[in-house]
């Protein structure tokens, strides 16, 4: 079963509810999973299920400003979620250290491979925790929206509000900044491993 | 190595959330759309904005001191100022002499900063913040007593409070303290719009990124009234600043709003009290409660 929205496009509905404003629950359905899973990887999945409601609250009051000619609201969607992201940075930091240090779940009969293998991707989250947690906001938001969210440059652009230009250059500058934190460690880490293994 | 492979993996959770687990916050929108038609959409907007004056209207007495100083700030060899910007810096001038007056309280390491805040939904957010990051933090989040405790970290470690593998819990994390205060912060505007710009390639133009920082500072750290008053004469030298003379707070208090826009309808929005200029808060967040306190739970 459809309802009559399903078929337009989300530029549509939003201006349709600016007169019918029930319609808005369209765009909640539509995207609300992608919203709340991207604030979640961020931000841990408590704080991700207030703060996505919360999204489409503000997305609703700022409607009547949205742009029509974007016919996907989702990279709107992404920009008011990732402007929340934003104060909240300690619990941002706080839910990739966290994912780090958990880690995969030990098993207490594998071989020594499956161990040296474990405690490397372990070093790594621990690394990549790190990497993330080093970049600033700007960088970090085009870098995830990117790596996680599978955005498009002119998509972080519309969301974030950025030239496009401005997308690419931060997201050089966040993976060289990755990696450079990956390979300062590669010495650390095969030693880890090398004392697992 | 693929940096961008490895930050896929690092994405968790991969599984996109079910209908159930939405449930609650769909009612919440459906119960803001009810009875929403017909009416202007402008009404549901965090700020109700009854007028908006780019020039004039500041009525507010006392302001001659900082009316004096907007117009120093203008550069000498531009005699045309954009007018929108020159109002907003009047605002800015009078909220950072506001500042200056507030009681000077930087906390002991061992203190907190306790602030109150309601969101856009209209739920309240309390938070005890660490000022020195070293003692467990506490945020109460929305009207369903959630609470969440962020561990201080001490020397480098923090305890581990959740894991998927229980044998991690209670054991100890490598951390970086989060501090609620820097006492490093610069206090004069130079300083300030030089700490701002630093992250951002040494410019303000990036005002997305420093508008979020602003707000954190404003919101969530404490900052004594020298830095607290740089940071607003700082936030004056942003480019393409204007003034909403007469906004109504989340909490509907009636103050200033000071706003940028960029080309693409994106919006920074800080509300002053009209009278005081005291800081109220953003477009997304009211400002209730901001005090310095011994202890989490502690509330004055």
């Amino acid at each position: 079963m459809s309802s009559p929205g399903e078929a337009e496009d989300d530029a549509k509905i939003i201006t349709a509810s600016l007169h019918d404003s029930e319609r808005f629950a369209t765009i909640f359905d539509r995207h609300a999973p992608h919203i709340q899973r991207y604030l979640a990887r961020r931000l841990g999945s408590q704080i991700a299920d207030d703060l996505a409601g919360e999204t489409f609250l503000i997305a609703f009051g700022k409607r009547a400003r949205y742009d029509p000619k974007y016919t996907d609201a989702r990279p709107w969607l992404y920009g008011i979620a990732t402007n929340l992201v934003g104060q909240r940075r300690r619990e941002e930091v706080r839910e990739y250290r966290l994912r780090a240090a958990v880690g995969a779940p030990a098993d207490e009969a594998c071989h020594a491979e499956q161990v040296a293998e474990q405690v490397t991707a372990q070093a790594m989250n621990e690394l990549l925790a790190t990497a993330l947690a080093g970049l600033s906001e700007g960088d970090r938001d085009v870098l995830v929206l990117i790596a996680w969210e599978g955005l498009s440059y002119e998509e972080v652009a519309a969301a974030l509000d950025i030239p496009v230009g401005t997308v690419r250059s931060r997201l050089n500058r966040a993976r060289k900044k990755v990696r450079a934190t990956l390979s300062q460690s590669d010495q650390t880490l095969s030693e880890e491993v090398s004392n697992h293994g | 190595m693929d940096e961008m492979l490895l930050l896929r993996e690092f994405a968790k959770p991969s599984e996109l959330p079910g209908r159930d687990d939405l449930a609650q916050a769909r009612a919440k929108l459906v119960a803001a759309t009810i009875g929403t038609a017909d009416r202007e959409p402008a009404t549901v907007h965090p700020f109700k904005r009854r007028k908006r004056v780019l020039w004039g209207g500041l009525t507010a007495v006392g302001l001659a001191a900082a009316i004096t100083a907007a117009v120093a700030l203008a550069p000498a060899d531009n005699a045309v100022l954009p007018v929108p910007q020159a109002s907003a810096v009047v605002v800015l001038r009078a909220a950072a002499a506001a500042a200056l007056k507030l009681p000077d309280t930087p906390p002991r390491p061992d203190q907190f900063l306790y602030t109150k805040s309601q969101r856009a939904n209209g739920l309240i957010d309390e938070r005890w913040s660490s000022a020195d990051g070293t003692r467990d933090s506490l945020s109460k989040n929305g009207d369903e007593d959630q609470e969440f405790l962020s561990p201080g970290c001490k020397n480098g470690k923090q305890v581990v409070l959740n894991a998927n593998d229980p044998k991690l819990i209670g054991t100890l994390a490598d951390c970086t303290p989060f501090p609620a205060y820097n006492a490093a912060l610069p206090t004069t505007a130079d300083g300030m719009v030089a700490y701002l710009a630093g992250q951002y390639g040494g410019t303000l133009d990036n005002v997305n990124g420093i508008g979020k920082d602003v707000r954190y500072l404003l919101g969530d750290q404490y900052v004594r009234p020298d830095q607290r008053a740089a940071l607003l004469e700082a936030v004056a030298k942003i480019p393409g600043l204007g003034v909403d003379q007469d906004v109504k707070d989340l909490a509907g208090r009636s103050g200033v709003g000071i706003f940028w826009e960029s080309p693409g309808g994106g919006r920074s929005e800080f509300v002053f009290d009209r009278e005081t200029y005291q800081y109220l808060g953003t477009e997304t967040e009211a400002v209730l409660a901001y005090a310095i306190v011994d202890n989490v739970r502690d509330r004055s």
